[in-house]
């Protein structure tokens, strides 16, 4: 999904353009962060593998290739700082073991359960508020967003369906994603306190 | 109401510009955070419907990755070796190990080059049978009674299968 686009600012972020990095973070962040919470359990952990495998990804842009998509690379880096992290984890003496660093899982949910951080949004949260605007967009709309997003349809593949101009299929998947990021900002500019 | 001039930001995402309008929206995305921010909402949403989503969202995550990288660009790359060196310092174990290692092979290397070639003693086995080739012309008669009652009497060690070889080194005439 969205290689091509990927590989503009992947050759914008070579050349130096750390807004073009910052583009590929933004777009990948929670899915990374889901990636090394399979490998990490511990919420801080997760959070530092993945920051470090976003500062790794950098660090080593100029050494991509291309011959895979970006994100597949991106993938790898993160699995490979998971596992550096469990093997750093398991090598220093146990007294010295953050609370619920991976070695007790159920701690770690338990103590998950009790707070949610400042700068932290549950994902159900996001969720229910996505799908509950979902239904109340117009029909049009919602199969627009629904052929691209769950279906991986391209534009063409969507108007030939909806019997419609490829324009207007790009106009109804945008509309829809504004409504429902109308109703998602405020949440989000709450949690991140407003960041900049 | 949505505001069309981010429309591009939709269509990008899903690869489904042109190569000119993906170059200029590269460009705007570098330049422009808050586009960024539309763009990571939107991967959001999709992701959302996928159930992509991690249990927690941390939503400063992009913006420490922000700070460290313009941290790293603006300070050089020696930091990171010494870093490193600093790591091996500060823990013993490690360069105890590297420093024993070391004066190992040092040791070993200098004993090599330094010792002398050894003298081995040379010591001839010589079987019973050629001790009686001698010639008896070289040899005085009492010496030769000498040496072969030396040899009966080793011969009857011989026999009991304590001695297989004499062992000769010299004799006087």
């Amino acid at each position: 999904m969205s290689d091509k686009s990927d590989r503009n600012l992947v050759r914008r972020a070579k050349a130096g353009e750390i807004g073009a990095f910052d583009a590929l973070v933004e777009k990948y962040q929670h899915r990374i962060l889901k990636l090394a919470g399979r490998y990490v359990s511990n919420r801080a952990a997760r959070q530092d593998v993945a920051q470090e495998a976003f500062i790794k990804a950098w660090r080593n842009i100029k050494t991509f290739r291309g011959d895979s998509q970006f994100y597949t690379w991106l993938f790898r880096i993160t699995v490979n700082t998971a596992m550096n992290h469990l093997a750093a984890v398991r090598r220093r003496p146990e007294h010295t073991l953050p609370p619920g660093d991976g070695e007790d899982p159920s701690m770690d949910d338990m103590q998950a359960d009790l707070d949610t951080p400042e700068g932290e949004v549950e994902a159900e949260e996001v969720s229910a508020i996505v799908n509950e605007v979902i239904s109340e967009l117009s029909e049009d709309l919602r199969v627009a967003i629904t052929l691209r997003e769950l279906e991986g349809m391209s534009y063409e593949q969507i108007a030939y369906i909806m019997k419609c101009p490829i324009g207007t299929v790009r106009s109804r998947i945008f509309r829809a994603r504004e409504a429902i990021d109308e109703r998602l900002r405020p949440i989000l500019d709450d949690s991140s306190g407003g960041r900049g | 109401m949505s505001d069309p001039n981010h429309e591009w930001i939709s269509a990008y995402l899903d690869d489904e510009l042109t190569p000119a309008e993906r170059a200029r929206g590269g460009r705007d995305l570098s330049r422009q955070p808050e586009a960024r921010r539309r763009l990571g909402r939107y991967q959001l949403i999709g992701d959302a419907m996928r159930g992509d989503l991690p249990d927690h969202l941390e939503l400063g995550l992009a913006s420490r990755v922000h700070q460290k990288i313009v941290q790293e660009v603006s300070s050089p790359p020696k930091h990171h070796t010494l870093q490193e060196l600093w790591h091996w310092i500060r823990h013993p174990a490690p360069l105890a190990v590297a420093t024993g290692m070391l004066a190992t092979l040092v040791a070993v290397g200098l004993w090599f080059y330094t010792k002398e070639p050894e003298t081995v003693p040379v010591v001839v086995d010589v079987p019973i049978d050629h001790i009686a080739q001698v010639p008896e012309t070289e040899i005085d008669a009492k010496e030769h009674h000498q040496i072969m009652s030396y040899l009966t009497a080793h011969a009857e060690v011989e026999s009991r299968a304590l001695m297989p070889y004499v062992q000769l080194v010299e004799y006087d005439k």
